[in-house]
């Protein structure tokens, strides 16, 4: 019976009924939207007029907040939602990095990481989310990323009265602020805050780390068939900068080229990172799949086995565990003394 | 008939000798610069594996074999359209036509978008190919109800097995992760250095035997373009030939397709290029569209390979941006064909 009644109210009904009536821990203060608005700093005098608008004309009972999301579209925000929905893996490894894995209640079919949330229910894939399997979860809150997700979809969930907030993960920097992004939305954040500052202090760490050392060259692989990498501007391209590496490919004038096997041949990369397989693989099968291109048994990497498989998966995944990559690449590109 | 052998002589006797510059400028262009004494010295002394290890290496493992790979598939290419125009006895008839490129490219993007050819890279074409002369099958078996094999019967059939085959890839291309979309869209936009190594003899020879027998079908062909009765009165079996042009053709584009990816346009327009140029005499046009395939994919690789450095972009691309425009240049100057 509750639930041939919940199917008659609109989703907005639905997200009150829903909402506990308690908010009156957290104040509607004007802190929370600031935040809430890391990528556009230019925005923030205006923000803080919206803010100081909001805690005027506000209620202290209010049920959501209206925030700006990254790519600047209006989102009303239940309070304290409770039925998340990702539209990337990469947000669902945020969520459950911010403790919210009880309150996730569907993901893609993408989002394999960590385990328990293979079991959560599937709403679709990355560019194909299905939008009624998301109405009918009940979501009261969609979390889609700018780059991953299109935007036609955001804009279909927005008009179907579903609050969808898009967020950025296009560096590590936005990485990190969307995690203090998706800890205020949820009433994390100071969690969010206590994470961010571990993983800043870490990727500092190997800031400090390969500053005293010479960068290496290294190129990475996306695909060996035809031979993809990665340039400057991509967040594989800045993680390999991070680490101390000098991307061969930096200079590409694609983002993603199809990367001439002679230039390869003629940079002769002291690392070569490999992300073609469906999984990581040992080196030495790492180096017999290289075979088949052409010329590559010359490549020093070759010979020498710095030749390193990381698998299609999860290693270059902008999301919270995007610092233990980092380190195991600045790892990679300078082996510690006595490591190798 | 002494004039006619002579301008053959001199016609294919030039388009050799441009496939042979075509090619030697294909050599020294490229990312990594390389001087035309260096090209020359790397091209016929030994010993400048030592003495020039990295030119060596370049020309040698890299755009030696991709050149050749040009020179076949372009070939290739060029002869099977022609052999279809032909023996479709349509203007507007390319390799592809067929359902052979819905074939091939159903078998690569299984194999790719599975993740099932990440550790075996044969599979890639030899999946390519086996999808291809499935295709081609069931074109046959399609059109055979029909008797002699009339042409619109082979081009329906070709129609309908090609719809059904890009159905395939793109349901295989939706529910695929993102990360394998990428390889086979590339795959699909054709490329001449994704090949393994082993792929480039095994497509000299079909592609060999193939235009060796639609070379020696040339007079035959000739024959057939005067109308089907005009033939059988001159001695040919328009379904044998048919049927032997049909396999000769498809063994082509299905070995260029496995090697290369679908290069789109070559099949095409230089058949009509070259009738324009050399005449509709199959016995010189065949021999003459293999040499000028073989000109044209190599040069279109050559930019390709050239004109975003470090980046490269599908010859595909190439040859669509050049070729496009140069058949509208033909039809407009051979009206008759737009009716």
């Amino acid at each position: 019976m509750a639930s041939i009644i919940s199917r008659l109210l609109t989703a907005r009904q639905r997200r009150i009924m829903r909402t506990p009536h308690c908010s009156g821990v957290r104040k509607p203060g004007g802190r929370v939207l600031v935040s809430l608005l890391p990528v556009h700093r230019v925005f923030h005098r205006a923000a803080w007029g919206i803010a100081l608008a909001l805690a005027v004309s506000v209620p202290p009972q209010v049920q959501a907040v209206t925030v700006r999301d990254a790519v600047g579209r209006t989102v009303e925000v239940p309070r304290d939602p409770r039925r998340i929905v990702s539209l990337a893996p990469n947000i669902t490894e945020m969520l459950y990095a911010l403790g919210l894995g009880e309150r996730v209640a569907g993901v893609t079919i993408f989002c394999d990481w960590p385990a328990e949330a293979a079991a959560k229910p599937k709403i679709g894939g990355v560019i194909n989310p299905s939008l009624e399997t998301i109405v009918a979860l009940g979501a009261d809150l969609v979390l889609a990323t700018a780059d991953g997700n299109r935007p036609e979809d955001v804009n279909r969930l927005a008009a179907l009265g579903v609050p969808t907030f898009t967020i950025d993960t296009r560096s590590v920097g936005d990485v990190l602020r969307s995690l203090v992004t998706i800890g205020e939305l949820t009433g994390r954040g100071e969690r969010a805050r206590e994470l961010v500052a571990a993983l800043e202090r870490r990727r500092d760490a190997v800031r400090a780390r390969v500053a005293r050392v010479a960068p290496v060259t290294v190129f990475v692989a996306i695909d060996r068939a035809p031979l993809i990498s990665a340039g400057d501007g991509t967040f594989v391209g800045e993680l390999l900068t991070l680490a101390g590496g000098r991307n061969i490919a930096g200079a590409s004038p694609i983002k993603y080229p199809v990367f001439s096997l002679e230039q390869l041949l003629a940079d002769d990369p002291a690392v070569i990172l490999d992300a073609a397989d469906p999984g990581p693989v040992a080196t030495a099968e790492l180096q017999e799949r290289w075979r088949s291109l052409p010329g590559a048994t010359a490549l020093r990497a070759m010979r020498t086995g710095r030749m390193i498989s990381v698998g299609q998966g999860s290693f270059f995944r902008p999301g919270p565990r995007i610092i233990d990559s980092l380190e195991r690449l600045a790892d990679i590109l300078h082996p510690r003394e006595g490591a190798r | 008939m002494s004039r006619t052998a002579g301008r053959a002589i001199l016609i294919l006797g030039s388009l050799a000798a441009l496939l042979v510059a075509a090619a030697l400028l294909a050599a020294k262009t490229g990312p990594v610069p390389c001087s035309w004494p260096d090209l020359l010295r790397v091209l016929t002394d030994p010993g400048a594996r030592v003495s020039l290890p990295m030119q060596s290496r370049i020309l040698l493992d890299l755009r030696l074999p991709r050149i050749l790979l040009g020179v076949f598939v372009g070939a290739g290419l060029a002869v099977a359209g022609t052999s279809f125009q032909g023996l479709l006895r349509n203007p507007l008839a390319d390799p592809y036509l067929l359902g052979v490129s819905g074939g091939a490219a159903l078998g690569a993007v299984f194999v790719l978008t599975t993740g099932i050819a990440a550790g075996l890279p044969l599979l890639v074409p030899l999946a390519a190919c086996g999808g291809a002369l499935a295709a081609v099958a069931a074109v046959w078996r399609l059109a055979s109800g029909a008797g002699a094999l009339p042409p619109t019967a082979l081009i329906l059939s070709g129609v309908v097995v090609s719809a059904f085959c890009s159905a395939l890839v793109m349901f295989m291309t939706a529910i695929a992760p993102a990360g394998r979309v990428q390889g086979a869209v590339f795959w699909m936009m054709g490329s001449l250095g994704s090949s393994p190594p082993g792929v480039l003899p095994a497509v000299a020879v079909v592609v060999a035997l193939g235009i060796g027998i639609a070379i020696f079908s040339g007079a035959q062909l000739n024959a057939l373009s005067l109308g089907e009765e005009t033939a059988a009165h001159l001695g040919v079996n328009a379904r044998r030939l048919r049927l032997q042009l049909f396999f000769a053709a498809s063994i082509i584009t299905g070995a260029a397709v496995a090697a290369a990816g679908l290069v789109g346009f070559v099949g095409l327009v230089v058949p009509h290029g070259l009738r324009a140029l050399v005449g509709a005499d199959h016995r010189l046009l065949v021999p003459a569209s293999a040499l000028a395939g073989a000109i044209v994919l190599v040069l279109a690789d050559t930019v390709a390979r050239s004109v975003l450095p470090p980046a490269e972009i599908p010859v595909g691309v190439v040859t669509a941006l050049f070729g496009a425009p140069f058949f509208l240049v033909l039809l407009r100057r051979r009206r008759g064909w737009m009716g």
